[in-house]
């Protein structure tokens, strides 16, 4: 009966160290991911976008829905990096070339409006235009002129 | 012209104040219907004659007409330009002044004008003008217009502030020009050059040997582009 | 009594009768100009380069045609001695131009007469003297001098023109007279160059460059070289165009939020705002009498050409058509406006009054752009072409033929006629 009694005991005394050296792990472990996690959760939030540009409709430097999703992912990698931006606006080659520098700067200015809007510190947008002096595309066509009229966002 | 007045020696004093009287009157209808005319023809202005109808009327056809009103003063188949109807006052008025006197008979070629010959002559253009119809006037017109349009080389711009310029062309009884001078300048002296040069260049005109009188005196404003 | 009936007579109203019509042009035609140069028999060579440049310099005007020698029927001592008017109105000469060359003390003179075989009289006769190593000069001035004699108008035989010739990612200044001699680079390898803009004194030029990614308005001084910036704000810099008296430049500059009108004082070095409105404001031009710039405006919806006075005031719009109109370039006599213009489907250049009347379209092209007037006001540049190379042109401001005046093989655009 004694031994019996011992070893009921043992085991009782064993399970009770297992778990508070497993309390113990687990606590450990929590806060070790806990810690991880504040870096982990920015990881995975706040990756750059692997788009650099959004584009516009011809003579227009208003934000479609497509570019708005775009932009609130710069937005978020913006908001949770100390980085710095540059918005180069641009557009296709209708149209004079002076006045197409003006409408480029106005597609920088409304991507930098948007971001504003969505946080991000003014100081840390550029922008320029460059009309249509540097397109994408070379050729004629509206698949190429589409393609200019665009605005990059490029890391400074 | 002397004026042929028949003087009774008997009665010379009564005669002489009637007819001095009478001269006047006269004088004053003359005048009065020339002033007439030309309001006439300053109203009628507006019509620009740049667009005009030419019609082509054979040479028998037109020598009848002249035939026509020379017989029938009063009674002509179109409109006369100064549209002015010969009155049975102007008539006697004409025979009062010379007996001799046909407005109607073909005028010799004269020289230059001497003074006393002034109010006849313009007389003479007055009636030339209403024997022509307004059609053959504009035709005469478009022909010159034309021949001038023609010769009038412009080689470069003009400002678009300067005045249209006017030119008063003078012409023989040929055709010829016995003078072309700037009555109103462009402001630009090389400008006016080439309004006189076209002129010259387009002569001689095609003129009614008849009716040349009313051809006589033209004032032409030239369109430069702006 | 008669005599007094004869008095009535003479003092009658004379000029009553006369016939009244309109001549109106029908176009623009050159007047046929014969041209005899005389010179000693060892100055041959500079009495052919005389001619060959006042010739070209005529016909590229496009208000003169030169009768070919060969047809010329009195010779040059006896044209020269005395003229015989009839023998120049028989080959159809307008114009006869002759002009003695000789060499005095290492200068050139030249004595230039301008006959009217027509009217058979001398127009008018000058003589102009030049050192040895302004000889081109030397003969554009005698061009000068028929061009004003025959229209009335100064000759713009010794202006010059910029343009910029983009060789790769990189750009160059280049400068030539305005028949394309004397060629010569004057800046190289700025990132994008573009609208340069003379000075009035002809030795600066305002102009638009990219430097660290980034767009400024920069100063050239073209007798040392040396450039400095005078508009770097944040956002655009672009479009400088120098007032008529050389104090001032205005530019298209973005850092208020949008694309306005700012003009700089030159001497002071400030800026002061012009245009104040939502929308785009840009590439303003300023006119003669500097009392007025315009500009292009979207703001009512699409990119049209306003007016407005430097002292204040509303803004009105002076093109009336189309829905896309710009670059406005004002003319040197005031009373027209050049510009880009959609025609249709194409763009074109075209020049319109003041007041918006009097719309003349005067070429279209793939790209056109830049218009530029010449100092006289007769004439205009501006750049065309398809992808690839663009090319300079040189039209009269009244019509006629446009002309390339720089060579197929380079890309040359933003031409700028000095003042």
């Amino acid at each position: 009966m004694d031994l019996k009694h011992v070893s009921k005991v043992a085991l009782i005394g064993l399970a009770a160290a297992g778990l508070l050296l497993t309390a113990g792990c687990q606590q450990k472990k929590e806060v070790v991911s806990s810690s991880s996690a504040s870096t982990h959760a920015v990881k995975h939030q706040a990756d750059k976008p692997s788009a650099n540009s959004v584009y516009f409709a011809f003579d227009s430097s208003d934000i479609d829905s497509s570019s708005k999703t775009l932009l609130d992912a710069y937005a978020a990698w913006l908001n949770s990096n100390s980085v710095k931006t540059t918005i180069e606006g641009n557009c296709d080659e209708r149209g004079s070339r002076e006045y197409n520098l003006a409408l480029g700067q106005r597609r920088a200015d409304s991507v930098k409006d948007y971001l504003k809007a969505q946080g991000v510190s003014a100081s840390r947008i550029d922008t320029v235009s460059f009309g249509e002096e540097k397109p994408e595309c070379t050729g004629t066509g509206e698949a190429c002129w589409a393609q200019n009229r665009r605005a990059e966002i490029l890391p400074r | 012209m002397s004026l042929n007045l028949a003087v009774n020696p008997a009665n010379q004093h009564s005669l002489q104040s009637a007819d001095f009287i009478f001269a006047v009157v006269v004088h004053i209808v003359v005048i009065a219907t020339i002033v007439i005319l030309t309001w006439w023809q300053s109203i009628s202005k507006p019509e620009p004659l740049n667009r005009i109808e030419v019609t082509m009327i054979s040479g028998a056809e037109l020598a009848k007409l002249q035939n026509q009103t020379s017989l029938k003063p009063k009674k002509t188949k179109a409109k006369p330009v100064v549209k002015f109807d010969p009155t049975p006052a102007k008539k006697t008025q004409v025979k009062e002044v010379e007996d001799n006197f046909d407005p109607f008979a073909p005028m010799e070629s004269q020289s230059d004008i001497t003074t006393p010959k002034q109010a006849t002559r313009n007389d003479m253009a007055d009636i030339m003008g209403k024997q022509l119809s307004e059609k053959e006037l504009d035709r005469y017109i478009a022909m010159m217009q034309q021949a001038v349009q023609l010769k009038w080389k412009v080689p470069a711009g003009v400002d678009s502030s300067i005045p249209d310029p006017l030119v008063e062309m003078v012409l023989r009884r040929n055709g010829s020009v016995f003078s072309a001078t700037i009555v109103e300048s462009s402001g630009n002296s090389a400008l006016d050059r080439t309004l006189i040069k076209a002129i010259h260049a387009a002569a001689p005109f095609k003129l009614p040997q008849q009716q040349f009188e009313a051809f006589r005196v033209n004032q032409i404003r030239f369109r430069p582009l702006k | 009594m008669r005599l007094l009936l004869l008095l009535l007579l003479i003092t009658s109203p004379t000029t009553l009768f006369a016939v009244e019509f309109d001549v109106y042009q029908s176009g623009y035609r050159p007047l046929n100009i014969a041209l005899v140069v005389k010179s000693s028999d060892e100055q041959q060579s500079k009495k052919q380069q005389l001619y060959s440049v006042v010739k070209n310099d005529l016909l590229s005007s496009q208000s003169f045609k030169t009768l070919d020698p060969l047809s010329f029927i009195a010779d040059t001592e006896s044209t020269l001695k005395q003229i015989d008017y009839a023998d120049w109105r028989i080959i159809g000469a307008d114009l006869v131009t002759t002009c003695q060359l000789t060499e005095v003390d290492q200068k050139w003179q030249a004595e230039v007469m301008v006959y009217d075989p027509f009217r058979s009289k001398q127009l008018a006769s000058k003589t102009f003297i030049r050192d040895a190593n302004k000889f081109r000069v030397l003969s554009h001035q005698v061009s000068n001098f028929i061009y004003k004699t025959v229209i009335g108008v100064h000759g713009h035989f010794n202006s010059h023109i910029l343009f910029v010739k983009k060789h790769g990612d990189k750009s160059d200044l280049i400068y030539m007279d305005q028949d394309g001699a004397n060629r010569q680079t004057v800046g190289k390898n700025f990132t994008l160059l573009l609208s340069p803009d003379w000075d009035p004194n002809g030795r600066f030029v305002a102009l638009n460059t990219y430097v660290g990614n980034r767009p400024r308005l920069e100063t050239f001084d073209m007798t040392t070289g040396k450039r400095s910036a005078f508009g770097s704000f944040k956002g655009l810099n672009s479009t400088p165009e120098y007032s008529p008296d050389g104090r001032y430049i205005a530019a298209a500059l973005s850092y208020t939020g949008n694309t306005e009108i700012h003009i700089y004082d030159v001497k002071k070095g400030t800026w002061r705002q012009f245009t104040r409105h939502p929308g785009i404001d840009t590439t303003p031009t300023w006119s003669p009498d500097g009392e007025w710039i315009a500009f292009t405006s979207n703001r009512n919806g699409s990119p049209q050409i306003y007016r407005k006075r430097l002292s204040g005031g509303k803004a009105e719009r002076i093109s009336l058509e189309a829905s896309y109109n710009t670059s406005p370039v004002w003319a040197p006599h005031g009373d027209r406006i050049a510009f880009i213009t959609l025609k249709n489907w194409e763009y074109a250049l075209a020049t319109v009054h003041i007041d918006g009347t009097g719309l003349r379209y005067l070429a279209t092209g793939k790209r056109i752009e830049s218009p530029s007037w010449s100092p006289n006001g007769q004439m205009l540049l501006y750049s065309a072409g398809n992808r690839g190379l663009r090319r300079t042109y040189r039209i009269p401001a009244w019509g006629g033929k446009a002309e390339p005046i720089t060579p197929a093989n380079i890309d040359a655009s933003d031409p700028a006629w000095s003042r």
